[in-house]
């Protein structure tokens, strides 16, 4: 015992020296390349902060700004990108106001949708690639809700309606044209149907 | 291996020969970045080195202020080896004296380059070196794009998401160890941590509309982001839980890309509230908005603020063309430095990650701000790339 506390305080020395009057000027690099964990795609829902939404409750600030409609109102719904692909509406560079050549087109899917309380919808806000891509998705975004502001004063719930900013990710022309540029300027609606049994 | 040998041995008899030099604290260089004129980069002389080693000395000293000239011509020697492990040194030429003499062991032979090439830095500018840091960005898979991470010169690059989705707008936690970013993985943009060693992922905002942009605070404990579940793209921060959501921007305008001031009082942002874009500040924990002028640019995006908070870089554009400018926080006269869109610091503050597009590809280029010279990243990734984020 005594023996090996001695040999442990004398190694204690030995390394202290070592540290001391070694080759002081090596650097130890520590461990190899560190592990990344990616995902396989898999989500634990229970792991999850705040999943939810803003409630059900729709709200209007003082700014006029409508509150959104929780996600859960949407969910389990059939998405139809056809029912409305001739209504899709086009906006000037960096505008998100609904220009007044496109106001037939959402008037006819306010008709549409008052004709049919079941379904709601989607609106998709896109942009062309001539912007950054952060702003390009906020602008996405104020597009979407210009057509869906819209909507709601046509008489179309606010709780049937929502928004979804692709910024510039999906191009309707991947073109780099201002032909095509016009084209990817755009809000698209989706019908959102009950799935049937629902 | 005669010859390596030979030249430990010189190192050895120059550590003993010149050791009082050593352990001396060097005077930090202070560089302006917002000094118009021009700021010389520091002329060194690279030799002993090969191979993919000398690549990387050269490529993370040029992006931190040196050039690389003849023997007689450089204010430093550097010197060294790169065979079995890296060892170097670097000789003073004006106080002819060396300054710097290691060896290194472990880790890899590019680390080991990396830990050199920080010494060669911090022993000649007195500023520590930014070599062993890391990027994270989204690179482009056909529709999709995936984050990845990156040694911050391309190496080591390792997919983090396979979602098959949009995942974009990382950024790093202070501690490197968790990733933020969004993912349209549920059918909408929503926001999500991501811990990088464990794999693990928690959602921090999912409500309708855009969740996006996420930008964590330099204490690491909240997020600021865009959310418009009010009903318009408004800045909201809460804990990096997703709890103690805080709604700080009320405009019917769209803002966007919020930043943390280094001592995290204040965010920086985009916001169009004016008519044109432009950056504005507001008060982490609630107030008034205000501007931040950017005196000769116009239609600011993407402000970064840097680590030291005396410069905000950020991106402007002119018709299709994107420039990153700096300027003071408090608003003044923005400066162009490169031509290229959505600068990121790094820890040193004067060294910027970025994106340049042009004709469809977006690739990753690094600029040292004071000398404006600019290099692309030298390990070229399979996809387009964009939005680095650097870490600490």
């Amino acid at each position: 015992m005594k023996f090996a506390s001695l040999t442990l305080s004398a190694l204690v020395v030995a390394l202290s020296i070592g540290c001391k009057h070694g080759p002081k000027n090596i650097t130890q690099i520590p461990g190899g390349n560190s592990n990344v964990a990616g995902t396989g795609g898999l989500l634990d829902p229970n792991s999850s902060g705040t999943v939810g939404t803003n409630g059900d409750v729709v709200s209007v600030d003082g700014d006029g700004n409508i509150g959104l409609a929780g996600l859960d109102e949407f969910e389990n719904m059939l998405m139809d990108r056809g029912a409305f692909s001739a209504q899709t509406v086009y906006f000037g560079f960096d505008r998100s106001e609904v220009h007044p050549d496109d106001s037939a087109k959402v008037s006819a899917v306010a008709d549409a949708l008052s004709q049919s309380p079941q379904n709601k919808i989607l609106i998709e806000g896109h942009c062309d690639e001539r912007g950054t891509e952060e702003y390009n998705r906020a602008l996405g975004e104020r597009r979407a809700l210009s057509v869906r502001d819209r909507l709601v004063e046509l008489g179309v719930g606010a709780d049937r309606i929502r928004t979804m900013s692709l910024g510039e990710d999906r191009p309707a022309d991947p073109g780099l044209t201002e032909d095509a540029y016009q084209a990817n300027r755009r809000g698209e609606f989706v019908l959102l149907k009950p799935k049937p049994g629902n | 291996m005669i010859k390596s040998l030979h030249y430990s041995l010189v190192i050895v008899v120059a550590l003993f020969g010149l050791g009082q030099n050593f352990g001396h604290a060097q005077k930090t260089i202070d560089v302006d970045i917002f000094d118009s004129g021009e700021v010389k980069a520091i002329p060194v002389h690279i030799e002993g080195f090969t191979g993919d080693i000398l690549s990387l000395l050269k490529f993370d000293l040029f992006v931190q202020g040196f050039e690389f000239v003849d023997k007689n011509k450089a204010q430093f020697i550097i010197k060294g080896s790169n065979t079995g492990n890296v060892s170097g040194a670097v000789y003073d030429q004006l106080k002819r004296g060396f300054i710097l003499n290691k060896r290194y062991q472990g880790g890899n032979l590019r680390m080991q380059g990396h830990t050199f090439a920080n010494n060669v830095v911090e022993s000649i500018t007195g500023s520590p070196g930014i070599g062993l840091s890391k990027i994270t960005f989204r690179q482009f898979h056909g529709r999709n794009t995936e984050i990845h991470v990156a040694d911050f010169d391309g190496y080591n690059a390792k997919q983090l998401t396979r979602d098959n989705s949009i995942s974009a707008g990382p950024d790093w936690s202070p501690n490197g160890e968790t990733l933020f970013y969004y993912s349209y993985l549920k059918n909408n943009p929503d926001i999500y941590s991501h811990n990088i060693r464990t794999g693990q992922r928690k959602i921090v905002a999912r409500f309708s509309g855009s969740n996006i942009s996420p930008s964590v605070s330099p204490d690491g404990k909240r997020v600021a982001m865009v959310l418009s579940k009010a009903g318009s793209p408004d800045i909201w921060v809460a804990s990096v839980n997703g709890s103690g959501l805080r709604r700080l921007t009320t405009t019917k305008a769209a803002e966007s890309s919020p930043c943390w001031s280094p001592d995290g009082r204040f965010i920086c942002f985009v916001s169009r509230v004016s008519g044109r874009s432009a950056l504005y500040k507001i008060p982490a924990n609630g107030g008034a908005m205000s501007r931040i002028k950017t005196v000769y640019v116009s239609n600011a995006t993407e402000p970064d603020w840097s680590p030291d908070g005396k410069a905000i870089a950020f991106t402007t554009q002119r018709g299709g063309n994107f420039d990153i400018c700096i300027v003071e926080p408090s608003g003044g006269k923005a400066q162009v430095v490169a031509s290229g869109e959505d600068p990121s610091w790094a820890l040193n503050s004067r060294t910027l990650i970025f994106t340049n597009r042009s004709r469809g590809k977006r690739i990753l280029s690094v600029l040292d701000v004071p000398t404006k010279r600019v290099k692309t990243l030298p390990r070229r990734f399979p996809g387009n790339c964009s939005q680095a984020s650097w870490s600490n």
